[in-house]
């Protein structure tokens, strides 16, 4: 048993090699269990959707799966059933995906049909059409959905007209409405290649022999796309309050924030501490303290820091009876001004600062997890040494460090603030 | 304390308080993880208290005499764990998962409040609004609104059939007393179950344990539950009309508990309708444009559960079209016996399921008290032979014993009409 031991220093070890059509790939050999997770990433999203087609790259990752040169969707849906693994193909803001999870036996013809939805979608019209039905139906959940609905109003107050995270990643109906199979397979031929797609893999492989594998069926696959446009940073916004009623709710679902930094900025580890203490560690932290367990205002209340390559959000999100939103805000808003005023404890920061090189443990536990934080590491250039280094840079926040960026990027006084749910009475 | 059973790596032993205490070894990476689960969930629950295992739990994060209000969750955090509790009709549980050096927290926080929980007054008042916020965030999605009145629906006498989270008029009038006498009936070292799954030795594991919880003296047993679901005589339905996007159904058929041996053959008949786009709902529902989603469960517990399938339709789908296509598809499985392709596509299923579930400690302890507080833990080693013995005679045998109308509750959620929302109340600048 460890209980006396000191624990060893998280590591993680990663190969990474390009294939021959320039693909990189990372691989981390982990043999406790039979099983391998696989990422393959194609950097693009719905960042690259317009308004007149918006919700294109959504419905064409949808669809990669709906049929290809060697296989129909039935035949696709037998097999990958058949051999107990799960395989999905997807598309949001920034990337589309094919993930596979399955026993290390089923390898090979996990990338058979990885390579199969990749690089040779056929979307069939037939398909096509059952599956924008779908995606018609999912938009129409979507407006009846507090969540969902107030996470657009967030949007669309935090990013002005024209900015690609403003659309919705799911388009509107009426421009999915729109989208035709041609539409499909010309998204996929300009925005899936080689230069876009990285692939992750960790699980019970021997790294050469991956790279057989992975040679054997993608060393063909030499479409020549353009990289994918970088996103701009978006302006400060002007804090604004909307609200939308959504009929036959009980609750109110609120969003407050602002646009803070992106993930490479030198500053977002201090403002990631900050977010933490202020809205997650133990019971959601400050907020839960206060807006949870002192005035018993909601169930659930949080704060999160977004990571991407652009500026993006930094948000609280609680669930409130529509009689106490003015009250929960009242006490994020006051929560908020105590943080910059006063910044965090030395026993806050020594607590987050154990919390965050501690919990690695955990994560290093799964494929799942692995497969996650290496995704991070080459999605945010952060190096293969990352996970050695992440102690050092964790223990370099300080509280003075965090007083000041949370003065220079978190809102004094009032935010974009975003209310949806049932008619509130009195209605300020 | 006494060794009970073991197989090649779980060892059950019981202390003489009467906790039992399940350990298994795992040693590929540095983390263990610790569950306390309670024989305490819904079943127990009378009219007038419904929510009070979820409620009780709830207070349980709220102090000790040592361990105050937000430390538990600190404590584990700031160790590099990760925490949480849960209640489901069956039982309540509480787990840490933490790097192994740092067991003895997990440890120290589950024998403080087995017997120490305060249930402070003020603290059950604050924590009254939470509760009922937790129920009207799930109030927001229609799909609780007919799992909820639909299994009110199909159980007439049995407490499976009042929902965890709790009548909203319960919520409101529970008082902090009827929470503490139902702490000290439920949480006695022998109605509880320790599992640790990890990086550990048993016998020095199976120490600290019994230092910790063995001065903690066994309770009275807690009082049986007497009802038992009469059986059912004829269809029943039950329609819910409220704002919502499409409609969905939910039927629900009556099956026998976990320890009983058609439970398994149940389960084979809901992979082969309901487990993944290759199922047949998928297949007739699903890809035929009906529905979005179509789903099967055999939901086995410790007293006669619920085989269920629910369809989410598509926009402007048929109702009709939709049910009758469903329910033909349940009805199929009785006729004729499924194929031995499906049937082995169903073993490989759950062959891998068992598989990804073995690469977490946390899964495996979840798995592990879940089967115990249901029938028993040997239930984790024995059930994928159990499931090969299965014979597609078996699982058409059942379904026409189980799956038939006169078994059957049906629930519809249909959206009302609505002036189309999504107006713009108000929009103003504040800088």
């Amino acid at each position: 048993m460890n209980t006396a031991i000191a624990p060893t220093p998280p590591r993680l070890a990663i190969d990474r090699w390009l294939l021959p059509n320039g693909i990189p790939v990372l691989v981390h050999e982990n043999p406790t269990h039979p099983l391998v997770n696989l990422r393959c990433l194609v950097a693009g999203g719905s960042t690259e959707d317009t308004p007149e087609n918006a919700g294109l790259a959504s419905f064409t990752g949808s669809a990669l799966l709906r049929g290809t040169e060697h296989y129909t969707f039935e035949q696709l849906n037998e097999v990958i059933d058949s051999a107990g693994m799960s395989l999905h193909t997807q598309a949001g803001r920034d990337h589309a995906s094919v993930s596979a999870r399955c026993l290390s036996e089923d390898l090979p013809l996990a990338l058979d049909l990885i390579s199969e939805v990749l690089c040779r979608p056929t979307f069939p019209p037939e398909e096509v059409t059952k599956l924008q039905h779908q995606i018609l139906t999912r938009i129409r959940q979507a407006q009846h959905n507090t969540r969902a609905v107030v996470g657009r109003l967030f949007r669309e107050a935090a990013y002005p007209v024209g900015h690609p995270y403003r659309l919705p990643p799911n388009g509107e109906e009426e421009s999915v409405r729109a989208l035709t199979p041609d539409d499909l397979a010309a998204c996929h031929r300009t925005r899936y290649g080689p230069q876009r797609t990285c692939i992750i893999v960790s699980g019970d492989v021997r790294s050469a022999e991956l790279r057989d594998l992975l040679a054997a069926r993608l060393d063909d696959w030499r479409p020549e796309v353009a990289p994918a446009p970088a996103v701009p940073d978006a302006p400060d916004a002007v804090p604004t309050t909307s609200e939308r009623e959504v009929p036959g709710k009980t609750q109110s679902d609120l969003i407050f924030g602002t646009l803070a930094i992106r993930r490479g900025h030198p500053e977002w580890e201090t403002l990631r501490q900050a977010t933490i203490i202020f809205g997650q560690l133990g019971l959601s932290g400050r907020l839960g303290a206060t807006v949870r367990d002192e005035q018993g205002l909601a169930y659930g209340v949080h704060s999160t820091l977004d990571a991407t390559t652009t500026r993006t959000a930094w948000t609280v999100r609680a669930g409130v009876n529509p009689a106490n939103v003015d009250r929960a805000l009242t006490s994020i808003r006051s929560e908020l001004a105590k943080l910059r005023d006063t910044g965090v404890t030395q026993d806050e920061l020594a607590g987050v600062q154990r919390y965050l090189i501690g919990s690695m443990a955990l994560q290093l536990e799964t494929n799942a997890g692995i497969t996650s934080l290496m995704q991070q590491i080459e999605q945010f250039d952060l190096g293969l040494d990352y996970v050695e280094r992440r102690p050092t840079l964790v223990q370099a926040v300080t509280r003075d460090a965090i007083l000041d960026t949370v003065h220079h990027h978190l809102p004094a006084g009032d935010a974009i603030t975003a209310i949806a749910g049932p008619t509130r009475s009195g209605d300020r | 304390m006494r060794n009970m059973a073991s197989t090649a790596d779980i060892v059950e032993t019981r202390l003489d308080n009467g906790l039992k205490v399940l350990t298994k070894e795992v040693h590929h990476a540095p983390i263990v993880s610790f569950y306390l689960w309670y024989r305490v969930g819904g079943r127990n629950e009378r009219p007038g208290i419904t929510g009070i295992s979820h409620w009780a739990e709830h207070m349980l994060f709220k102090g000790t005499p040592t361990l105050k209000k937000g430390d538990i969750g600190n404590l584990v955090e700031t160790h590099g764990g990760s925490w949480n509790g849960f209640t489901w009709v069956d039982f309540t549980a509480y787990f840490e998962t933490l790097p192994s050096q740092h067991l003895d927290l997990a440890i120290r926080i589950e024998s403080d409040r087995l017997a120490n929980a305060l249930f402070d007054p003020d603290e059950v008042e604050s924590e009254r609004t939470v509760i009922i916020s937790e129920r009207e965030g799930a109030e927001n999605q229609p799909f609780f609104h007919l799992h909820e009145e639909t299994t009110a629906a199909a159980f007439k006498v049995h407490p499976y059939g009042q929902p965890v989270v709790g009548w909203k008029s319960d919520l409101r009038q529970i008082t902090r007393d009827d929470l503490y006498d139902y702490y000290r009936t439920y949480y006695t070292p022998n109605n509880g179950i320790a599992v640790a799954v990890g990086d550990f030795e048993t016998a020095d594991l199976l120490k600290r344990v019994a230092d910790a919880f063995g001065p903690i003296p066994a309770g009275p047993s807690p009082p049986p539950i007497r009802s038992e679901e009469p059986p059912q005589e004829g269809e029943r339905r039950v329609t819910v009309r409220r704002p919502g996007p499409v409609p969905s159904m939910l039927a629900l058929y009556h099956i026998p508990a976990l320890s009983h041996p058609d439970a398994i053959p149940l389960q084979v008949a809901a992979s082969v309708l309901g487990a993944g786009r290759s199922a047949r709902l998928y297949k007739a529902i699903v890809n035929q444009g009906l529905a979005t989603r179509a789903h099967a469960n055999a939901d086995a517990r410790k007293d006669p559960g619920l085989f269920s399938v629910s369809v989410t339709l598509r926009r402007g789908a048929e109702t009709t079209a939709a049910e009758a296509t469903a329910l033909r598809e349940v009805e199929r499985l009785g006729e004729s016996e499924i194929t031995d392709a499906e049937l082995a596509k169903v073993r490989r299923q759950v062959r891998s399921w068992f598989l990804m579930n073995a690469e977490g400690v946390s899964r495996q302890a979840r798995l592990l008290g879940q089967f115990e507080v249901e029938h028993t833990w040997q239930t984790y080693t024995t059930y994928l032979a159990d499931l090969e013995a299965v014979t597609p005679a078996d699982v058409a045998r059942v379904a026409r014993t189980y799956l038939h109308p006169d078994n059957r509750t049906v629930g519809w959620f249909l959206p009302t009409r609505q002036q189309r929302q999504g107006r713009r109340r108000r929009q103003r600048g504040t800088s």
